[in-house]
């Protein structure tokens, strides 16, 4: 899936001006930059939100999101907030034991924790089989030690469905969630790219692991 | 009963719906034995039990019981119409805002007429039988359609945006997104409105002096002087209303709560 010429103006406001990315089949591409540079503006035009200039092409027809807070249906329990997309209420179950809520099936949201409600949100996703993810600041809202325990978990959903060849694009401002899952990250600045930088060791990497790719990546955003 | 019990069981009361709508009613008596000694005259203020003797008399004949299924039969027809109406007017607003724009002026009018000239004037192209069905529709369309149409408009975006990106099925969006939001506000508004219509139709009704009604009915006797009766009559809307609307509450706060 490729972005090309990609432009989009909020009123007088240019956020991006020709921009042009690649996002691979099979692979976690992490969009990463402060606020304000336009990331989640690149996952609103893929979701089909947005209008915008330039073309997106192999853009797949259907996508799965997990946004920055869970979005549960409230009056719905969390069974049927998945069943809700269609999927089968056996898979359901299988999934929901798989993201470690076994039992809580009947549960309405307002009796899970912010975590649970997330791991909810990244079940529907990943039950959807849509071919491409997106994932807009997940787990921006969690302590550190939740986060790490459901990155992990993402990574273990991600590669149950790593036959299925999805396309990711994840949102986030912090370094250390974009080294732990991306095959590649590519940094936004001043709304354009200003760095890609490519992974290749094995996924999850350790929460505050070292390497040449993360000191380019931290220079860049330091810069 | 000793102290603690005593204050256990005032803590109780106070917590209760009941005991302040025992209490409301309360002093609604009290003030009208107020008025009743202080004007001391039964054909202007007649006394609560002289009142609670004619209720009997009336709750004995025939043609109240008829009046009455006939008055409540033409508040639940313009009721259910206006429900209709205005359902329709909000969904259709919903989808295509612009028609949502011409209507809003439309009902903004329908909102500010006085319903006794309404009444009047439609009393001239219509049936003293068909008019408070009439009055009802155009006092409770704008109502319903505000409420409906607000509602949908209040129907959490972010959700709508969950529905688009999974292809939710157009009748689940209804079913499990819309519904629930919707049905909540309109059991409690429809239940304010149903008693608002039975009001309504009562007063058309004494306006158009309609045949075999409670309006009617309430009519003959203030032309009568039977003030007794006529303060029956007006006991016997009241506590209509009120059941209606009580149980329009019950079913909503008992949906709400399922809903949390």
């Amino acid at each position: 899936m490729k972005l090309v010429n990609f432009t989009k103006k909020y009123g007088e406001k240019t956020v991006f001006d020709r921009l042009t990315a690649t996002f691979c089949e099979g692979e976690i591409t992490c969009l990463l930059g402060a606020s304000g540079v336009g990331k989640t503006t690149i996952l609103n035009a893929l979701a089909g939100f947005i209008e915008y200039g330039g073309e997106i092409q192999e853009k797949p027809a259907a996508c799965a999101y997990v946004f920055q807070e869970p979005r549960l249906f409230p009056r719905l329990t969390v069974l049927e907030n998945l069943t809700l997309i269609g999927a089968a209420k056996e898979d359901a179950l299988v999934m929901l034991k798989n993201v470690g809520l076994g039992g809580r099936e009947n549960d309405y949201p307002a009796r899970l924790s912010g975590g649970e409600k997330q791991r909810v949100s990244l079940a529907r996703a990943f039950l959807s089989n849509a071919p491409l993810v997106l994932l807009d600041e997940p787990f921006s809202s969690l302590d550190t030690a939740l986060t790490i325990r459901l990155i992990e978990l993402f990574v273990r959903l991600w590669k149950e469905k790593k036959e299925q060849n999805k396309t990711c694009v994840f949102v986030t401002h912090d370094l250390e969630e974009a080294c732990m899952v991306a095959d590649k990250v590519i940094v936004l600045k001043e709304n354009e790219i200003a760095l890609e930088e490519r992974f290749t060791s094995e996924k999850p990497r350790k929460y505050g692991e070292n390497s040449p790719q993360k000191e380019r990546l931290l220079k860049e955003l330091l810069n | 009963m000793n102290g603690k019990a005593f204050q256990n069981c005032i803590k109780k009361a106070l917590k209760s719906n009941l005991f302040f709508l025992l209490l409301a009613l309360l002093f609604l008596a009290g003030v009208w034995c107020v008025a009743f000694f202080a004007v001391a005259n039964e054909f202007v203020v007649p006394s609560p039990v002289e009142t609670i003797k004619e209720l009997g008399v009336l709750f004995g004949e025939v043609g109240f019981w008829r009046s009455l299924s006939a008055t409540l039969l033409r508040a639940g027809f313009g009721f259910v119409l206006s429900f209709v109406l205005g359902l329709t007017f909000g969904l259709i607003a919903y989808l295509i805002p612009s028609f949502g724009r011409f209507l809003s002026p439309l009902m903004a009018v329908m909102r500010s007429l006085p319903i006794l000239a309404v009444t009047l004037l439609i009393l001239l192209f219509t049936t003293p039988k068909s008019a408070p069905v009439v009055v009802a529709v155009f006092a409770l369309l704008p109502i319903l359609y505000t409420s409906v149409h607000g509602e949908l408009c209040g129907v959490d975006r972010k959700l709508i945006e969950v529905c688009k990106v999974y292809n939710v099925p157009f009748w689940a969006r209804v079913k499990k997104l819309y519904l629930p939001t919707l049905s909540i506000k309109l059991l409690r508004e429809g239940a304010a409105a149903l008693s608002f219509s039975l009001k309504l139709t009562v007063s058309a009704e004494v306006l158009s002096n309609t045949f075999l009604s409670i309006g009617g009915m309430m009519q003959y006797a203030s032309y009568a002087y039977l003030t007794a009766r006529l303060f029956a009559f007006v006991i016997v809307v009241c506590v209509l209303g009120l059941i209606v609307e009580t149980l329009g509450g019950y079913l909503a706060e008992r949906a709400e709560r399922r809903a949390l």
